[in-house]
């Protein structure tokens, strides 16, 4: 704002300007001695006129009445009878000289006040600017942090070299930048009085946030301006933990939906493969049923197909609550795709005898860091699907893969009848289930469950159109880092 | 005097499970008891002398680990463990600590007894070099160290045919991944799966029709591998 003063230099400025006003007076006199006519008077005087103006422009209100006093005085001494004296013979001229230059005082006050007016109507412009920018800053602030960045950024304007921003939260404090003290909640803020700078946020009746601001030279802050400053981050702070609690309120309730589908649809997916084993069970065993060997037998497979079911219904849940608890991390080790295929392709047919799979993976692939056990899973699940899909139009499925610049890519196709790109996404989240598709066990979570695994690694799954109509399942997995390669003894012994 | 069926006893304390297990392996032939705790079953494998044990790793008061542990510290008898899903690590675990194969829960009958008649056709012959193996097409000459495939002779480098012969000489029971690096690298290897991956994949290129569904050369993924043997 203005630069510090010392009494000295204050002094000194004003000596140098009063110096400055005696020189341009120094200067009409001389002009005046030059031009002047005998018993003409008006010239001189106008002279004078300019000079004192010229200084109240320059110098202001104090330096002006100077040089009034200082024309008064010379013009007397060289201009007016008896010249080269002080004394006035003719006392009109010099009435007229004086209320001439009172005139001027009067215009130097008016120009005093009106330089101080455009001061003001700057500097304000300038706040309602800063404070304009603030404003919107804080309206483009989505988060808490955000708003406190954008309190921290503006304070920086303002001139603070130092400041933090405390928050409310719940029952403690959380303090931005986190870096300016340790981390966590913090249980009590600044309270004003504790120091210099510190202001409380208020928003709806409530205390939102406190601001420390640490000024270099406190006296020279505009305090208009930091006051301002301190309501529109009241506002924008309290618009900010609203919005926050809002959205706390709907991941709670979405998390309430998910549980209560869970319920529903887990039970639903329970019930039915454990009422068809107990109709079987209970009919076997019934004396009153006559049933012939052939029949008995297919109640008996009944049971077994059920039971499978029902095992991978399980298997899926534990999968998915395992995967969302954070408890299952991947594993990785550098693996040969056709291990993990061919232990999928076992496990995929060890209840149904073999399926019409065709396998395309090229010689030439590297190997991939991957989690065979998770891996395995998601194959396995991704066949389970593509199998319950086919089922109307039972096909071939297609399986393969290729290495591309840093991953590999998996793709299985169906000869079902393909998947819609308005669910290509959705067909991934939890329980959904295609409108108009076969009812479907498994609770809608094998797709979810092979998702979330591969994203344990890094990878992405995706859906595109397969060349016969059908759906192609993508997997890409990363290939980071370098695959160990043998050394050149192990090498020659490979010869 | 030990009757002539080989004796199975079953450490599980699940109920449900031993109600199928009891007549089903009595009706193949074998004579089954039951223990209920890891206690309990201890003191059976001292006084009865079971020829093979069923051991369930989730016993209620001990871990399935420990009672291994404390088994293979006097005697060599076979034992399957039965976990449930999820549990790689554990069956790893118990496979190199001494147990000779592993079921996963719920498994079918045909895998359990196909699992015993293995580990108690190991234990017979544990002593006893095997001359052969012959399992479909494939026939392994430990005598002679020879491979044929269909009576054609296959070639295979030195470390291709140890990591073969490790396979089939406890061929249908599964091996870990550390048995077969000590066994076929020796010790200060038991860290470098990748050796591991590298040969088996050479070996079913070799071995296998269609490498990407062995009909011999099985993956347990997470485990270990397995060599069909029947």
């Amino acid at each position: 704002m203005n630069a510090p003063f010392h009494r000295e230099d204050r002094l000194v400025s004003v000596v140098v300007r009063y110096l400055k006003a005696t020189a341009v007076i120094a200067c009409c006199s001389l002009l005046a001695g030059v031009l002047r006519q005998p018993g003409d008077h008006a010239p001189v005087a106008m002279l004078y006129l300019v000079g004192v103006v010229v200084v109240a422009l320059e110098w202001g209100h104090g330096a002006s009445a100077f040089a009034c006093a200082l024309s008064i005085l010379t013009y007397d001494y060289f201009f007016l009878a008896p010249r080269w004296q002080l004394v006035v013979r003719d006392w009109r001229n010099l009435l007229i000289f004086i209320s001439m230059l009172g005139v001027t005082q009067v215009v130097a006050k008016l120009m005093d006040e009106l330089k101080d007016k455009v001061r003001e109507v700057r500097a304000e412009k300038a706040r309602s600017e800063h404070l304009q920018q603030f404003a919107e800053s804080l309206a483009k602030a989505g988060t808490v942090s955000a708003v406190a960045d954008a309190a921290l950024a503006h304070g920086a304007r303002m001139g603070a070299m130092g400041m933090e921003v405390w928050v409310k939260a719940g029952e403690g404090w959380e303090v931005y930048p986190p870096a300016a003290l340790p981390p966590g909640l913090h249980g009590s803020a600044p309270e004003p009085g504790e120091g210099p700078g510190v202001h409380p946020l208020w928003n709806a009746g409530s205390l939102v946030g406190v601001w420390v601001l640490r000024f270099a030279a406190p006296e020279a802050v505009d305090l208009a301006l930091l006051n301002a400053s301190v309501s529109s981050l009241s506002m924008g702070l309290g618009r900010a933990l609203a919005v926050r609690r809002e959205s706390q309120s709907r991941l709670e309730a979405e998390r309430e939906r998910l549980r209560s589908t869970l319920l529903s649809s887990v039970s639903h997916d329970l019930r039915t493969p454990l009422s068809a084993i107990t109709g079987a069970a209970s009919a076997l065993l019934d004396p009153g049923t006559e049933l012939a060997p052939p029949q008995r037998v297919d109640l008996l497979q009944a049971v077994l197909d059920e039971s499978a079911h029902l095992t991978h219904l399980l298997n899926n849940l534990l999968d998915m609550t395992r995967l969302e608890s954070g408890a299952v991390r991947a594993h990785k080790d550098w693996q040969p795709l056709e291990e993990v295929v061919g232990a999928a392709l076992a496990r995929f047919e060890s209840g149904r005898g073999p399926v019409p799979v065709e396998i395309d993976l090229p010689p030439g692939l590297p190997l991939v860091p991957l989690d065979p056990v998770l891996i395995t899973q998601v194959l396995v699940n991704l066949l389970e699907n593509a199998a319950r899909h086919s089922r109307c139009s039972p096909g071939l499925l297609r399986l393969e893969a290729r290495a591309e610049e840093g991953r590999v890519i998996l793709g299985l196709e169906d000869n079902g009848a393909g998947i819609p790109e308005a669910y290509r996404d959705k067909v991934f989240e939890k329980f959904f289930q295609m409108p108009g598709g076969p009812a479907v066990g498994g609770a809608g979570l094998g797709l979810a469950v092979a998702k979330a695994m591969i994203l344990a690694h890094g990878g992405e799954i995706w859906i595109e159109s397969g060349t016969s109509g059908g759906a192609r399942f993508c997997i890409s997995l990363p290939l980071e880092g370098k695959p160990p390669v043998l050394s050149p003894l192990e090498l020659e012994l490979l010869q | 005097m030990k009757s002539k069926r080989p004796t199975i006893l079953a450490i599980e304390d699940e109920a449900a499970l031993y109600r199928v297990l009891g007549p089903t392996l009595e009706s193949h032939g074998y004579d089954v008891h039951q223990a209920q705790s890891a206690q309990e079953g201890l003191e059976a494998v001292r006084t009865l002398n079971p020829d093979l044990v069923l051991l369930d790793l989730g016993l209620p008061d001990r871990d399935g680990l420990d009672v291994l542990q404390n088994l293979r510290g006097w005697t060599e008898v076979p034992v399957v463990v039965l976990s449930a899903r999820h549990q790689e690590r554990d069956k790893v675990l118990a496979l190199d600590q001494g147990a000779d194969d592993y079921l996963a829960k719920p498994f079918g009958v045909g895998e359990l007894l196909a699992r015993i008649r293995v580990a108690l056709r190991h234990a017979v012959h544990r002593h006893r070099e095997e001359r052969a193996l012959e399992v479909g097409a494939l026939r392994v000459d430990f005598q002679n160290r020879r491979v044929f495939l269909s009576g054609e002779p296959v070639h295979l480098t030195p470390l291709q045919y140890r990591l073969l012969e490790a396979l089939a000489q406890r061929a249908g029971s599964v091996a870990t991944h550390t048995q077969l690096l000590r066994e076929v690298w020796g010790e200060q290897q038991e860290g470098q799966t990748h050796y591991l991956r590298i040969y088996m994949a050479q070996l079913r290129q070799k071995l296998e029709e269609d490498p990407n569904r062995p009909q011999y050369l099985l993956t347990e993924a997470g485990i270990g591998y397995r060599l069909r043997a029947e």
